[in-house]
């Protein structure tokens, strides 16, 4: 029941308004749209690290304008805020969680290696693929499955309904990239995403005007 | 939940706190409750309040020892927090645990 004494759904809307500027979604879109310099990876290796450098620039400036963004264009209008001990514990759960999901990865990425190196083991086990097509779909599949599960749960624990939708549309992202080899496709899902993120940063300015100085003191 | 053939009981009505009873500074109030703390621009947005009115009402608040003002600062820029005192949240506690209370039961 919402009541004006619901005091649990007065903080969660309280905590929610943190995201009404959009960025969070530019950032995602971002750093999508850094991943399809991966795209080219597995077609041609000589600029391997053209393609890195480029995944982790832009990624890194993705990041670098989320933050900036944050400083000096959300909290100078909506004010700064501390919430209670509670979203910290769910922060701390989040953290955790994704740390073992992290761990689980790099077992599977190390597994895969070694499954890759010696053929016969994988053989052994029974596990191996040997159509090339089967084999990037296996890992077109376990790629996505890496992204998707990680952002839902992120999206559960911060409160972040629209990363949902990001979440399904970065496993889309890292299947197609995985799949299709194609950096256009990536790019217009990070589109899909950094769009209705721009949309709500344009409302968010109108929204919330620079208060006067003796407020912000 | 009370008897539902005994009228309710508002007689807790009688003695609760004005203070906090005023809507503008129990939506105040609440807000601060709800989180550690924030400052003016938080506070302004989230209850719609003017600068002044808000002011106004902050030092009330303070007079009563129901809040706190934290001045610090980032960098060059000087920050106001705002936090509810343990009295503050317990008076706040209490006057919802009363109006409750006295409002749950009534009928539609």
């Amino acid at each position: 029941m919402s009541t004006p004494f619901d005091l649990r759904q007065l903080e969660k809307k309280a905590f929610r308004t943190t995201y009404e500027d959009g960025l969070l979604d530019m950032d995602m879109g971002g750093i999508i749209a850094s991943m399809s310099a991966l795209a080219f990876l597995l077609e041609d290796d000589a600029d391997r690290w053209v393609n890195f450098g480029l995944f982790f620039v832009g990624m890194l400036a993705s990041t670098l304008l989320y933050q900036l963004g944050k400083k000096f264009i959300t909290l100078p209008r909506m004010g700064q805020v501390v919430f209670g001990p509670a979203r910290k514990r769910r922060a701390a759960t989040l953290a955790g969680i994704l740390g073992v999901i992290v761990a689980l990865q790099v077992l599977i990425v190390l597994g895969s290696v070694l499954l890759w190196k010696y053929p016969g083991l994988a053989g052994w086990l029974g596990w191996s693929v040997d159509q090339p097509d089967t084999e990037r779909l296996v890992v077109a599949v376990i790629g996505a499955l890496f992204v998707g599960p990680s952002m839902t749960l992120m999206a559960y624990f911060t409160d972040f309904p629209r990363g949902y939708y990001i979440a399904v549309m970065l496993s889309l992202a890292v299947f197609m990239m995985i799949w299709f080899r194609s950096p256009v496709i990536m790019l217009v899902i990070a589109g899909l995403i950094f769009i209705p993120g721009m949309v709500l940063f344009i409302r968010f300015l109108r929204k919330y005007p620079l208060p006067p100085a003796e407020v912000r003191q | 939940m009370t008897d539902a053939n005994q009228p309710p009981d508002l007689s807790a009505l009688n003695d609760i706190d004005r203070l906090v009873h005023e809507p503008a500074r129990l939506m105040l109030m609440a807000v601060l409750y709800v989180v550690e703390g924030a400052d003016f621009t938080f506070l302004m947005n989230q209850t719609g309040m003017t600068w002044g009115n808000l002011s106004a009402h902050m030092s009330k608040l303070e007079e009563a020892g129901y809040l706190e003002v934290e001045k610090s600062f980032k960098g060059r820029r000087p920050n106001t927090m705002l936090r509810l005192t343990s009295r503050g949240r317990e008076a706040f506690r209490e006057y919802r645990r009363k109006m409750m209370g006295a409002l749950v039961d009534l009928p539609e």
